[in-house]
């Protein structure tokens, strides 16, 4: 019995070892990905079954195993920083802010690693920074331009056919809007606690509609000019108009407002007409962007997917440009954004549209979309900029002192020397 | 006998040794450590990536010349001196009130539901609150209007935006001061406070006259844990106020964070951090200095 035993015991360790080494055999890719799927509904898929079922065939046609981790968004840039810092970081991972880490040189130049055609296949990839060697650092996805909501009955209710988009007519109209309907016409985010938040969908639009670049010649932020200062006016006639009331530095909820019918004009995420003002029952239509000296502007974003440079000391460098590639393929993003969260094809072999009237309308204004760019301390030059325009909200500024300050303290106390 | 004497008394300091040598490990890995490593790269251009670079005081001729510190500072010590005295003085007269009239159930359980936001998760507890003072709908100002009064925009107006915070932490950490002085004024001498009694002391004069004294250790101590924890502010203004409106509620723990995470300045923002370090100790010193006088008198 005892040998019975025995000779079970030693087939059994023999077979975990004979496991083990297989599976030393397999490499091993871990994948950090922000959460994307905020359907409530009980048929939507979650991030992580969605992306364990993407790798799926590709663990099988590479033998690896890939660990996909959802990060939450609420420190994500900070997060993802600190990560690929240490030697225990993601091998493949999604970026928000990559300023920090291209100077820092943690990422992989992509360029040895892909064909001509494959880098042809990305929309944006000419935009895309470069290491020291002048190779790509990170595959660009379009991140969706920030687009206008009207509320169609609020517009009715006060007499006006259609929003009028040009700075000073809209002011008028939102006049009219109040005076008729008793609501409020128009609605941002200027309580939001963080600068970026507040400014994506606040600030750069009109600071683009005004006809102003971010960065100067020497590629350093500058917004003391003469746009900046037409924006920053803007936002203050919309104070002293009474469209904006002094608790705009605590508005945080403009779209809950707007789904709530409570509201006529906002600025939000390209979702969220299909995905919360439909299901709420309101009568709406997308409106490209308002209209300032310059004419029109919106702000996109470019987050984007990028490989550790880590990867080469681990030799998982080609296994992780290959996952790259695969998950940025338009089949895997067009399931991506049917299942998940609609955002624009940023690929040429991407296909799926969503909604062929917004599409039509951003391709229309393709010239019109600004990539709001990455610069030194740029989080915190937001934060400075938010709290500043809070400060000119409240009566402690006017709108010159909020440019001047916000500059000096950045280029006196925030810009790396 | 000599040598026998020695050689135990030995032993016995190296068993007593091995028994905190682990808790003297650890404490000096995560708490000693950071401040010494803290203090040197302070005087460093450090960005967690490359090896920190000696710029002597340059990060401390930097912050001297930084135009919103006074105001931040200003913040923070309004913060502190909100909430230290009022914890302090809410903690003390719920602990006495408890073991005074109430030591039955009633008692344990108005205990248990004071303590209760000490266990509650601060961001979670941020969330709840941020909800209760939104000037439309929320709940507090629900209440307000019920006696015909306007809303107030707690969090959207300086005058009322660092206050309302405060009143969170103080309703965050009066429940755990509260349980301290409890058990402080259980442990005060029945023989004394009876002999008190016999004397005609009335209540009051008991509680000022000899539980107060006797308590007064305990009050040191939450006093410096309060100006402690009170100066690192940083979890309800992040999630709360994100330092508005403007920087009505920015503070110093804040600024720390946002030079060294957002902006990966770490030698700069160890230098605020060391600064804060200062500021501390010199306040618990004066603290220290007052207590002591009072004890000599």
């Amino acid at each position: 019995m005892k040998r019975i035993l025995a000779t079970l015991l030693a087939c059994v360790l023999l077979l975990s070892c004979m496991s083990f080494a297989a599976a030393e055999d397999k490499k091993t890719l871990t994948v950090w990905i922000p959460q994307y799927q905020f359907s409530k509904a009980e048929d939507a898929i979650s991030d992580q079954d969605f992306w364990d079922g993407v790798f799926d065939p590709f663990e099988v046609e590479n033998n690896c195993e890939v660990k996909v981790e959802i990060v939450g968004w609420g420190i994500y840039g900070d997060t993802f920083f600190t990560s690929l810092v240490n030697e225990d970081g993601p091998d493949l991972v999604y970026v928000t802010d990559n300023y920090d880490l291209v100077k820092r040189d943690l990422l992989l130049g992509l360029d040895p690693y892909l064909t001509q055609e494959q880098k042809d296949n990305v929309i944006l990839w000419n935009t895309a920074p470069e290491n020291a060697n002048g190779e790509k650092v990170i595959v660009p996805m379009d991140d969706g331009v920030a687009i206008g909501y009207v509320n169609k009955a609020l517009l009715k209710e006060a007499g006006l056919d259609e929003l009028p988009v040009e700075w000073d007519a809209f002011i008028e109209a939102c006049k009219t809007i109040q005076e008729k309907t008793g609501k409020r016409a128009f609605l941002q985010n200027w309580g939001a606690t963080s600068g970026t938040s507040a400014l994506m969908l606040a600030f750069w639009p009109y600071y683009f509609q005004a006809g102003g670049k971010m960065l100067n010649d020497q590629g350093e932020i500058d917004i003391n000019n003469e746009a900046g200062l037409k924006t920053v006016e803007f936002l203050k006639s919309l104070l002293d108009a009474g469209i904006f009331t002094e608790d705009i530095v605590t508005e945080s909820e403009s779209v809950d407002k707007f789904a709530a019918g409570e509201v006529a004009y906002i600025v939000a995420d390209l979702n969220k007409g299909n995905s919360a003002f439909t299901p709420a029952g309101i009568d709406w239509e997308y409106v490209f962007s308002l209209k300032g000296p310059a004419g029109y502007g919106a702000r996109t974003a470019t987050d984007s997917f990028a490989v550790n440079k880590k990867t080469v000391a681990r030799g998982n460098d080609e296994l992780a440009v290959k996952a790259l590639m695969y998950i940025t393929s338009g089949a895997v993003m067009d399931e991506f954004h049917s299942k998940i969260f609609y955002l624009p094809p940023f690929t040429k072999d991407a296909s799926f549209v969503k909604d062929e009237a917004l599409y039509a309308l951003t391709s229309a204004h393709s010239e019109d979309v600004y990539v709001v760019e990455e610069f030194s301390a740029k989080k915190s030059f937001e934060d400075t900029l938010l709290a500043n325009i809070q400060e000119m909200f409240q009566g402690n500024l006017e709108p010159q002192e909020v440019l001047t300050e916000t500059m000096d303290y950045y280029n006196t106390q925030l810009k790396e020397n | 006998m000599q040598k026998t004497f020695f050689s135990r008394r030995r032993r016995q300091a190296l068993i007593g040794g091995a028994y905190i040598l682990p808790s003297f490990v650890l404490m000096f890995i995560f708490n000693v450590s950071p401040i010494f490593l803290s203090i040197f790269y302070s005087f460093t251009k450090y960005d967690m990536t490359a090896a920190p670079v000696w710029v002597g005081l340059d990060n401390y001729i930097k912050l001297s010349q930084n135009k919103y510190l006074g105001n931040v500072l200003t913040n923070t010590v309004q913060y502190v001196l909100i909430t230290v005295p009022i914890q302090t003085i809410l903690s003390l007269l719920i602990a006495a009130f408890i073991a005074g009239s109430l030591k039955n159930r009633y008692g344990s359980f108005l205990r248990s539901v004071i303590f209760i936001p000490v266990i509650a998760s601060l961001i979670a507890s941020a969330a709840v609150w941020d909800t209760m003072y939104k000037p439309d709908g929320g709940l507090i100002n629900q209440f307000i209007n019920l006696f015909g009064a306007p809303s107030v925009n707690f969090l959207g107006k300086k005058p009322t935006a660092l206050p309302s915070v405060a009143a969170v932490s103080i309703w965050k950490s009066t429940g755990y001061y509260m349980v301290i002085y409890y058990a402080g004024i259980m442990n005060v001498s029945t023989e004394v406070q009876e002999a008190a009694i016999v004397d005609g002391a009335s209540p009051i004069q008991r509680f000022w006259y000899i539980t107060l004294p006797i308590l007064k250790p305990i009050t040191y101590m939450i006093v410096t844990l309060g100006i402690i924890g009170s100066f690192q502010v940083f979890d309800l203004v992040y999630k709360m106020t994100g330092g508005g409106p403007g920087r009505a509620t920015l503070t110093v723990a804040y600024m720390i964070y946002s030079y060294a995470f957002q902006d990966k300045r770490m030698g700069y923002a160890c230098a605020l951090a060391v600064g804060l370090l200062v500021v501390i100790l010199l306040i618990h010193l004066i603290q220290t200095l007052f207590f002591k006088e009072r004890d000599a008198k």
